[in-house]
């Protein structure tokens, strides 16, 4: 919502562009066979597009609406997706927009209870964590699909069908002009939290609601504080909830408070009750200055999630196949990694380079990941809203404690950064053994500088890379297929990325296009990375294309 | 070393003293926050779990 006398899409920052449905010449062939049809071009259509076009498959972007969402929704991106943000060739406005940081600091009645730092060092090239409104996030997205000559995207185009055929889905389409059908081998269902396509195939979300409700506010002022997350725990002026407050790019500030069980959401959501409750806090943060009101919502903290991501040629990627609490910061981050997921595997299912079993890996994978932000985010959920007695009055324990014991303060650490560790999945090999160190098979690759300066990351191809240190097993592994499949990355024996995996000169890592591990060894043989090349291809028996 | 038995009496007075202090209002946080520090200073979540399991196994009417 806007204030009142705004535009719906009238900002204090932002222009939302306006896209008109295919128009002339473009409308030639709307209804021609495409080999992937994405529904709802949001953050995560958009991002399984760019995964997709990396690997040269082309896709077509179908969107109901005529511009990006509406209000700055999610806006903490984390380290990993700016990684995939990066293979996707987008990376660069996000860096030059966004604002890093590390910090968060938790308060309780006024006084400091915490201060975390989520881990970073000079080893890393990128910050845990940036700030940034989900227009930009969209808008440079955007930037880079409309860029690629693989990617059409069809705006005011509303998905109202989805027919089963021989290889494919048939897909109904209703624009500004006309309906029409086309067919398509494969669909990715994009389109968000209330999935149309989803309802069409007959599937529900399954999980949990919770009971708390927040307001979220964007208030854009001159406020002197770095951006660091703060967290306020029975504030004056909300006695017994909790406000959270996040810096984001060109003066906004996201306030966020709980509402009482005895406030109506309706009541809440009136403009003159949003400015009381951004004012109160802004008392206690102790903003005197003015400040403008941009945009404000409702959300209630979900755990739901699909049984299967898959339903015959349907993918569901993003919000489609799940709702995770806010609290985490993990429904966008969530979605890229789906979408990076299935956008490589696809592509290499597509281009002959994997076996079609790829693709049944990606609902352990990625509902495996959901499900453990469901246990991460259910905990932060119960300690920000606590929902029965005695959660209340153990948070409320921990609290009081927290002011003079810095380890009751940990309770209120949000642990927001943990990559899935996609470990016992098709694909992934058991861990090395005699590993003493390093990161284990179905963990995101670890970053490290190397003695030239450079990051270990940039030596990366776009396939899958083995980073060995035996100048023998370099050649052998080179014989195998192309180095656009699988990159072999010599390294020194006794150099950095040998420290931070634990290894020695026979040692070798097997990390996948998404930079997880496929498979690890410490002492590696040629008949190793083949056998476990191929079973992170889907199984498929040979390497020859 | 003190005698074990003497010990438990002073934490029992010492406890009946401070929940008469907190009031029935503010006794259940005094005694939360008490186990919360008795668990960080324990050091062993096993045998903690196992005691919180103890303390609620005979609270049914009829036991004691
Ligand atoms: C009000 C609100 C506040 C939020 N706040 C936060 C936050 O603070 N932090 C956070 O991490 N996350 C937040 N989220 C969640 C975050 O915005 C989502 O996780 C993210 O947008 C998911 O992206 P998506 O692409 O999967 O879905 P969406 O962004 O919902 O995109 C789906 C797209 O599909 C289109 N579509 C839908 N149906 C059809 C159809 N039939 N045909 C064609 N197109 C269709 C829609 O128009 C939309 O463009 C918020 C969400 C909402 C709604």
């Amino acid at each position: 919502m806007r204030p009142d006398g705004k535009g719906e899409l009238e900002s204090l920052y932002f222009n939302y562009p306006r896209f008109s449905a295919p128009e002339g010449a473009a409308r030639d062939g709307l209804d021609r066979r495409k080999t992937v049809a994405i529904a709802g071009a949001g953050p995560v259509g958009m991002a399984a597009a760019l995964a997709l076009a990396r690997e040269g498959v082309a896709s077509v972007l179908i969107d109901n609406k005529d511009t990006f969402n509406d209000g700055s929704r999610a806006i903490c991106v984390e380290r990993q997706s700016y990684y995939m943000l990066e293979s996707l060739g987008a990376v660069q406005p996000f860096l030059e927009k966004s604002l890093g940081w590390t910090k968060g600091r938790s308060f309780y009645r006024g006084k400091q209870i915490l201060e975390f730092d989520m881990p970073d060092s000079e080893d890393e090239k990128f910050r845990p964590m940036y700030n940034i409104q989900q227009q930009y996030i969209e808008a440079f997205l955007y930037e880079a699909a409309a860029a690629s000559p693989l990617i059409e995207i069809r705006w005011q185009s509303e998905v109202t069908g989805v027919r089963d055929i021989k290889n494919g889905v048939e897909v109904s389409v209703t624009d500004t002009l006309e309906s029409y059908t086309f067919e398509a081998d494969w669909l990715l269902a994009c389109d968000g939290g209330k999935s149309p396509v989803r309802k069409m195939r007959g599937l529900r979300l399954k999980g949990e609601n919770y009971e708390g409700r927040y307001v979220i506010a964007d208030v854009q002022m001159d406020h002197d504080y770095p951006t660091i997350r703060r967290a306020l725990f029975d504030p004056d002026c909300r006695p017994g909830g909790t406000v959270l407050i996040h810096r984001q790019p060109d003066n906004i500030w996201r306030i966020d408070y709980q509402l009482h069980d005895q406030e109506s959401t309706e009541e809440a959501m009136r403009e003159d009750n949003i400015r009381a409750g951004v004012a109160g806090v802004l008392h206690d943060i102790g903003h005197t200055g003015p400040w403008e009101l941009e945009w404000w919502s409702v959300y209630t903290a979900n755990t739901l999630a699909l049984d299967d991501y898959r339903d015959g040629r349907v993918f569901f990627v993003g919000d489609s196949a799940h709702i995770v609490p806010i609290f985490g910061v993990r429904g966008l981050n969530n979605g890229f990694a789906d979408a990076v997921n299935i956008g490589w595997k696809l592509g290499w299912v597509l281009n002959g380079k994997a076996a079609p079993a790829l693709l049944d890996s990606y609902t352990p994978e990625r509902r495996g990941a959901t499900l453990d932000v469901f246990a991460n985010a259910s905990k932060s959920a119960r300690f920000m809203t606590p929902p029965s007695h005695g959660w209340q009055l153990m948070r409320d324990a921990a609290l009081s404690l927290a002011l003079d014991h810095p380890f009751a303060g940990q309770l209120a650490n949000p642990r927001q950064m943990r990559p899935y560790i996609y470990a016992g999945c098709p694909g992934v090999s058991p861990d090395g053994q005699g590993f003493t160190t390093g990161p284990e098979a179905g963990k995101v690759m670890c970053e490290t500088r190397l003695e030239d300066g450079g990051w270990l990351s940039d030596g990366f191809g776009p396939g899958f890379n083995l980073l060995c240190f035996d100048p023998a097993l370099a050649e052998a592994v080179r014989g195998l297929t192309s180095a656009e499949n699988l990159t072999v990355l010599l390294l020194a024996p006794e150099g950095n990325a040998a420290q931070i995996c634990g290894a020695n000169a026979g040692s070798a890592y097997l990390v996948r296009p998404d930079r997880h591990i496929a498979a690890r060894w410490l002492q590696a043989s040629l008949q190793d990375v083949e056998t476990a090349y191929g079973s992170a291809t889907g199984g498929q028996g040979e390497y020859d294309d | 070393m003190t005698d074990d038995a003497t010990n438990t009496e002073a934490v029992y007075e010492a406890m009946a003293q401070a929940i008469d202090a907190a009031g029935p209002e503010r006794t259940e946080l005094l005694l939360a926050k008490f186990a919360l520090l008795l668990s960080e200073e324990t050091r062993d979540t096993g045998k903690v779990l196992a005691l919180l399991s103890q303390a609620a196994a005979t609270l049914s009417p009829g036991r004691l």
